[in-house]
């Protein structure tokens, strides 16, 4: 009894760190800034990225016909252009906070997926 | 400050009171102090009970001299939202959470008040310490009763959560996050009574049901408002906040399995002891997770100071219950080891420690933006990949064992035996699966997923036939009459099948939203038509319209199966207005629901050359998540009707 429950034990803990192991491999995306961004760009080329920052006021671009649409996040400093195939989510509007993930390719971040932050309450009206 | 604020302090010192009276009377077995004590617990609902229905009053009434009441709501909300608002915000969802504890408090006191429960004056004391400390929260960290400055008008309500799922969501999650505080008070009695046989299990059962029930409705609740609100079609998106809410309900859930097997087999007692504290901190710790801003997720709360308080709170339950546990330690290691492989004791123990296995995973994927910035100062994010390759093949573990679960009796289980029931049922799912891969289904994981909640039906069906059929033999009995009876005299073992079913078809939904969901995005000029499945949508017109405290942008579009119309759909988008905040808009999704598919439309954008962007899908099985969740609901309910029925039936033979 005590033998089996050993090997049977050996064998499910395996299994279980080959899915954590091939889970994280696949899927960990760097969380950065957009100034963290452009300090290691060369690095971050072509890999999985989340980032965080600010879309820039008249830079939303919605060409509807091509479903596309591209944007500027910023942090302040520095702006990087984002296309987006795709729709806007909801409350996506100028000068919100929204983490994009998605890779880095030839001058342009193509995001897979635009998250909005959802605050439980509206932000004051900004002067 | 404002006088729901005053009541708090009031409720804050009747809890002090209420401890010192609990505490003296148990150490001094002095009777009238436990009395006393009890008083204390009925006077906190009724304090705690005034102060919230202040704030609501104050809502109702556009009181903006408040602060909470100004920044959740404003003079156009309607009056339902206005009152969900009270739990909309921290505070207020924190005072929620206060009264939710008094209530559950008052209400234990008062049904168990002509019991002989030797546990019952650690239960109600433990309770109010808990209950203190919240109080303490929120009169001294999140006060939802802060003055300032009146304003002309609020701020409103995210429009988000002014959806009809949102009103029952919280409430529901909360009832489940709080309710787990009663099993956790008779763990903690247990342990300081150093009574560890399965009374305390038994007295607190059904209280760890009903939480259990609220927390899975509360859960199912927030994906049908994912699914119906947030406009991507999805109910799960593995979040953050998602995930805390899911926590506790993973260690619930092994909970309810592994309480059924201490009382027949004297198995895992110091397993049911530190289930249900490790539930209790799982769900601090969602709260914890949600309020301290420690892990960016989409829709947390803002950033506070509550996080160091809960963390203080986790530490010091941790710290007593380990103390205790090791104090007993011999007690709670006096249980017997399972015996054989092929029993029912060995299968629950696997299903417990699967369930542990899913938590730490997704605990760690949860918490790892976390640990890698304590580490390298870096957040690193595992997406849904990570969660989605570690849940899928261990869920479909779980629905293995729920299928064969039914074959196996206490202790040993012949093989031959387990022949006899399970034989058929297996021949009729690899049949099931063989039609189902010359249907077309290739996709290896919904074969055997589907194959074997096949098989969990059929083994099912399988143990109600042969007991049936063995009843109409001895009895000479008509169909119906044993059919009635066999169900009664098991009713709780089926009833608990019956919540494996509903589980069952939330399966078969997630196979059908992620496996075979269809999805376009498409911008039509208007009487210009788009195809998807065997549907053809004709997008006709626009329409406007304005509604209490929004602007309301309608799409029409006329739907045909094949070329028979079937109806339309009106998808929205609709425009919040506010005096004191931005516009904000929402997208209103038109869902056109049937047994096989949801067909699913968002209206994405409308542009100025009257041409609409829509997106359109089908999400075959949608529904069967929410029967699920319906049938689960029944099965819970029969168990609890049960439960008090039969109480009352000891009561009356007593007598």
């Amino acid at each position: 009894m005590n033998k089996k429950l050993v090997i049977g034990g050996l064998i499910i803990l395996i299994v279980v760190i080959y899915l954590f192991w091939s889970g994280m491999k696949d899927s960990s995306a760097y969380f950065l800034t957009v100034e963290e961004f452009f300090n290691q760009i060369d690095q971050v080329q072509g890999r999985g990225l989340r980032i965080n920052g600010d879309i820039v006021p008249g830079s939303i671009k919605w060409d509807a016909k091509n479903i596309m649409l591209t944007f500027q996040l910023t942090d302040g400093k520095k702006a990087l252009n984002v296309r987006h195939n795709g729709i806007a989510p909801d409350t996506f509007q100028e000068g919100l906070s929204v983490v994009i993930e998605g890779k880095y390719e030839n001058g342009t971040f193509n995001a897979t997926q635009i998250m909005t932050k959802c605050p439980s309450k509206y932000e004051a009206k900004k002067e | 400050m404002a006088f729901g604020h005053y009541l708090l302090l009031i409720a804050l010192v009747t809890s002090a009171f209420t401890f010192w009276a609990g505490v003296s009377g148990i150490i001094l077995k002095r009777k009238d102090l436990s009395q006393y004590a009890k008083y204390g617990v009925y006077s906190q609902f009724i304090f705690v009970s005034l102060s919230i229905f202040l704030l609501a009053y104050a809502f109702i009434t556009r009181d903006f001299s408040i602060k909470y009441v100004a920044e959740y709501s404003d003079k156009q909300l309607p009056f339902l939202y206005t009152l969900s608002a009270v739990y909309a915000g921290q505070d207020g969802s924190l005072l929620f959470w206060v009264w939710l504890l008094t209530i559950y408090n008052a209400l234990y006191v008062f049904i168990t008040r002509k019991n002989s429960d030797e546990f019952k004056s650690y239960v109600f004391t433990i309770h109010s310490t808990v209950t203190l400390f919240f109080l303490f929260l929120v009169i001294f960290a999140s006060n939802p009763f802060e003055k300032q400055a009146s304003l002309s008008d609020g701020f409103g309500l995210n429009p988000l959560l002014q959806n009809p799922e949102m009103i029952f969501h919280p409430p529901s999650l909360f009832l489940g996050f709080v309710g787990f505080t009663i099993p956790f008070d008779y763990a903690l009695a247990a342990l300081m009574k150093g009574n560890l046989s399965a009374e305390w299990l038994d007295r607190s059962r059904n209280w760890t049901l009903f939480a259990w029930i609220a927390l899975t409705i509360g859960n199912l609740l927030g994906a049908q408002w994912a699914y119906v609100e947030l406009g991507w079609g999805g109910y799960w998106a593995w979040d953050p906040v998602e995930n805390a809410s899911l926590l506790p309900w993973l260690t619930g859930t092994a909970f309810v399995h592994s309480l059924m097997v201490q009382k027949p087999r004297n198995m895992m007692k110091a397993w049911n002891v530190i289930l249900v504290i490790l539930t209790f901190l799982l769900t601090i710790l969602g709260t914890f997770i949600t309020r301290s801003g420690i892990i960016s997720s989409v829709h947390a709360f803002g950033k506070s100071n509550l996080g160091t308080l809960f963390l203080i709170l986790m530490g010091i339950v941790m710290l007593v219950s380990v103390a205790l546990i090791l104090m007993r330690w011999s007690k709670l290691k006096s249980e017997k080891k399972v015996e054989f492989f092929l029993s029912r004791d060995f299968s629950f123990l696997l299903v417990n420690i699967i369930f542990i296995v899913l938590l730490i995973a997704i605990l760690w994927g949860t918490m790892y933006p976390a640990f890698t910035e304590l580490i390298s100062g870096k957040q690193i994010a595992l997406g849904e990949t990570y969660f989605n390759k570690i849940s899928v093949p261990i869920g479909i573990f779980l629905l293995f064992l729920l299928a064969i679960c039914p074959v196996f009796s206490w202790r040993q289980t012949t093989s031959k035996n387990i022949v006899k029931k399970a034989f058929y049922p297996f021949i009729i799912s690899i049949f099931f699966a063989v039609i189902l891969f010359v249907l077309g289904v290739r996709h290896i994981k919904s074969l055997v997923t589907l194959a074997i909640s096949s098989l969990a039906v059929a083994i099912i069906m399988a143990e109600i036939a042969t007991s049936l059929s063995n009843r109409m033999k001895d009895e000479s009995e008509a169909f119906v009459k044993s059919l009635i009876h066999i169900l009664n005299l098991n009713s709780r073992r089926y009833a608990a099948y019956l919540i494996h079913i509903g589980v069952v078809f939330i399966y078969l939904a997630i196979v059908g939203t992620t496996v075979y969901k269809q999805e376009k995005e498409i911008t039509l000029q208007k009487g210009e038509e788009t195809r998807i499945g065997n549907y053809r949508l004709v997008y006709n017109q626009m329409g406007e319209r304005q509604e209490q405290n929004r602007d309301v942008l309608v799409a029409e579009l006329e739907v045909f199966n094949n070329s028979k119309r079937i109806g339309s759909l009106t998808p929205q988008r609709n425009f919040y207005r506010s005096t004191m905040g931005n516009t904000q808009y929402t997208t209103e999704v038109s869902v056109r629901s049937n047994l096989k598919e949801d067909l699913y439309v968002i209206l994405a954008s409308y542009q100025e050359d009257e041409s609409a962007t829509f997106v359109v899908m089908i999400n075959p099985l949608q529904i069967w998540m929410w029967i699920g969740g319906g049938v689960i609901t029944v099965g819970v309910i029969i168990i609890l009707l049960n439960a008090v029925n039969k109480k009352k039936e000891t009561k009356k033979s007593k007598a």
